[in-house]
């Protein structure tokens, strides 16, 4: 019996066809726009925040020093620089503090070093930058190291120093020297194992009071090194720098900084900036980023709910007009035998095929909308940035939301009008 | 039997005032009045459309007034043929599914070859073989009328309820009705709204509704 109703509610449809195209129109133009935003916010989160997110942990702190400026106007040539340096003594401070686990110090060798690179039968020299950080620091790290390279010193003064590079360096390698001057690039994997000499003491200016040659040899990739530098064990670059300069004590460029909870980490931000320092989190950024898209986010869904609200409304106006002009209908339906139940069965069982029907022609007028726009802007963006980007995510979860908000609302919306039909 | 019991029933105005009556089954009952006295209401009190304000009306006896909506609609649909003053078509059906309207209620399918004997004995009678597939808005007013009561009476239930049936019905159209009625005589309980004389010679009873009351003739 059922099945024949929902025949009927089909017979129905296909005579009222023009009317009901109308709110399978607004209903499609609804699930569009709500496909949409909602791929891309989460194409937003997904590829632009939490990539970010994977190159630093949450739970750290960054701690530099305050470089600061002072620049007299009026007195001319009369302008003072300086660093507070973070010593041992502001470490020493910042572990008291209630809820910090770990602090890992970056050391800088603090004068000039060059490195001779041999590389496919090419010799140059070129000034480097040089920081030591601990080896526990890459044991929860993004690190990549190959098989028998360890990131560890041994007392054997004839092994080399273990180095780690920067991807950044291999990129602009790869992207700029090697294809200036026609050399083959490099993999990322190609450029661990390689030696390299380093002269301590030596600039491109010259020599300067000490000088001392030693090998290195690079034996992995990390998100943590120096830039367009060199990263070592920071025992070498302490050692270093008290060879060369006698009277040096030990000071640190940056600290990273792991608590105890999470929470913890805005509380202890702030304590370290107390001390004179930067300090900064990816907590704090996220958060701030938080904050900012919440804003984003509410406008989109207040623009969306009262275009969404227009849109019902409209639906429910239209259905109405359909349902009204159908009351002489369904007053022969109850006097053929047709109960109240049978008559909104049948009105339901339309709203039922008119939403889902949208609901699948949505999806897939989105997805097909969506993977052309992707793929042209990634193109664009690919173009002019070098940065491969999806605007978009794209989940069966969207489709599955997409779908039940649809039908929850029209039939919620064909069931508020059938209340405003007389049945008896 | 259908027992009407001190039923009442104002819109406005009063239109059945204290209405007692008794319609023996197989009876063949006319019902006249002027326009407006609540003809059409009395029938729709009998159908169970309509609720009287007061009193108390039982059909078979069962008390129709007690029943809920889907109790009333399947005890519409198994004992209540309506022939209906206007419009008797559902006009987003075309004549064959009017035609099988009634049977898409039923609890326990008919078969279809069976229903598809009947609707074409009906419509070979009332002459709309021709018509079927065509949409109500499409057809003649007669070839409406005469579809319409196919419809109504193709369950061949055992109350026939007729309001005004010769609307926009020519001479043979009546005769062919008259035909009808005829034939079920005496097997059916007919009650039939009419303002002209022709059913008056197969009338076991003619009632008159004036003032809220109704009379024998
Ligand atoms: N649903 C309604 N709402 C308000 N008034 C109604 C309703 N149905 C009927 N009436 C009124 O009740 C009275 C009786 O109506 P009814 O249709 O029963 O008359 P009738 O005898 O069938 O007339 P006719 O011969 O013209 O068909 C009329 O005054 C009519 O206006
Ligand atoms: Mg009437």
């Amino acid at each position: 019996m059922y099945s024949k109703l929902a025949l009927l509610s089909l017979k129905n449809l296909k005579f009222n066809f023009f009317r009901i195209f109308f709110i399978f129109l607004g209903l499609i133009s609804i699930s569009v726009i709500l496909y949409f935003f909602l791929a891309l916010s989460l194409g937003i989160k997904k590829n632009l925040i939490d990539q970010y997110l994977e190159t630093i942990p949450v739970n750290e702190i960054i701690v530099t020093r305050k470089n600061f400026m002072l620049n007299v106007p009026l007195l001319k040539n009369f302008s003072f620089s300086g660093s507070s340096d973070i010593t041992q003594e502001i470490i020493s401070k910042i572990s008291e503090i209630k809820g910090v686990k770990k602090i890992y110090p970056v050391q800088n060798i603090s004068f000039p070093v060059s490195i001779y690179i041999d590389l496919f039968g090419y010799n140059f020299q070129s000034d480097l930058a040089i920081s030591g950080i601990p080896s526990e620091l890459l044991e929860e790290d993004h690190i990549k190291l190959k098989g028998e390279f360890k990131y560890e010193l041994t007392d054997n003064p004839q092994t080399p120093i273990p180095a780690l590079v920067s991807y950044s360096i291999i990129d602009l390698y790869n992207s700029n020297f090697a294809e200036a001057n026609k050399l083959p690039k490099l993999s990322y994997e190609a450029i661990i194992g390689r030696h390299f000499t380093l002269v301590f003491g030596y600039s491109s200016f010259g020599a300067i009071k000490k000088m001392q040659r030693i090998r290195c040899k690079i034996v992995g990739l990390s998100k943590r090194a120096e830039l367009l530098g060199l990263t070592i064990p920071i025992e070498t670059v302490d050692k270093l720098n008290k060879w060369f300069d006698d009277k040096y004590e030990s000071k640190y460029s940056t600290l990273y900084i792991k608590t105890d909870k999470i929470s913890d980490i805005i509380p202890i931000t702030n304590q370290i900036k107390n001390l004179g320092l930067n300090a900064y989190s990816l907590q704090e950024i996220v958060d701030k980023i938080n904050t900012v898209s919440f804003g984003i986010i509410s406008l989109v869904i207040i623009v969306l709910s009262s275009i969404s609200i227009a849109v019902i409304f409209n639906i429910f106006n239209y259905y109405l007009t359909h349902l009204k002009s159908q009351e002489t209908e369904i007053r022969i339906l109850k006097l053929i035998g047709f109960s109240n139940n049978n008559i909104r069965f049948i009105y339901l069982c339309q709203s039922l095929i008119i939403s889902i029907f949208s609901a699948i022609f949505s999806i897939i007028i989105t997805r097909i909308l969506i993977y052309y726009l992707d793929n042209f802007i990634s193109k664009k963006l690919f173009e002019f940035t070098n940065i491969k980007l999806s605007l978009f995510f794209l989940t069966y979860n969207i489709d599955i939301l997409v779908f039940s908000a649809s039908v929850i609302i029209t039939v919620f919306t064909v069931f508020s009008a059938l209340k405003q039909i007389k049945l008896n | 039997m259908i027992e009407i019991i001190d039923c009442s029933k104002s819109y406005e105005n009063i239109v059945l005032n204290n209405v007692s009556l008794k319609i023996k089954d197989k009876s063949f009952i006319i019902l006249k009045g002027l326009s407006g006295v609540g003809k059409s209401t009395l029938l729709n009190i009998i159908a169970g459309i309509v609720k009287p304000d007061s009193g108390i009306v039982k059909v078979n006896n069962i008390e129709i007034t007690e029943l809920s909506d889907s109790a009333l609609a399947k005890f519409r649909n198994a004992n209540i043929s309506y022939i209906r003053q206007t419009q008797g078509l559902v006009h987003w059906l075309n004549i064959r599914d009017n035609l099988e309207l009634p049977f898409y209620i039923d609890a326990q399918d008919m078969e279809k070859s069976a229903i598809k004997k009947m609707i074409d004995s009906i419509s070979e009678q009332f002459g709309i073989t021709n018509i079927l597939k065509k949409y109500p808005e499409k057809i003649s007013g007669g070839q409406y009328q005469r579809a319409a009561i196919a419809s109504s009476i193709i369950k061949s239930q055992n109350i026939i309820l007729a309001d005004e049936p010769t609307n926009n019905l020519d001479k043979n159209n009546i005769k062919i009705l008259m035909d009808i009625f005829k034939k079920y005589k005496s097997k059916k309980t007919i009650i039939i709204v009419s303002h002209i004389d022709i059913f008056d010679e197969l009338a076991d009873e003619i009632l008159l509704i004036e003032n809220g009351k109704i009379q024998n003739v």
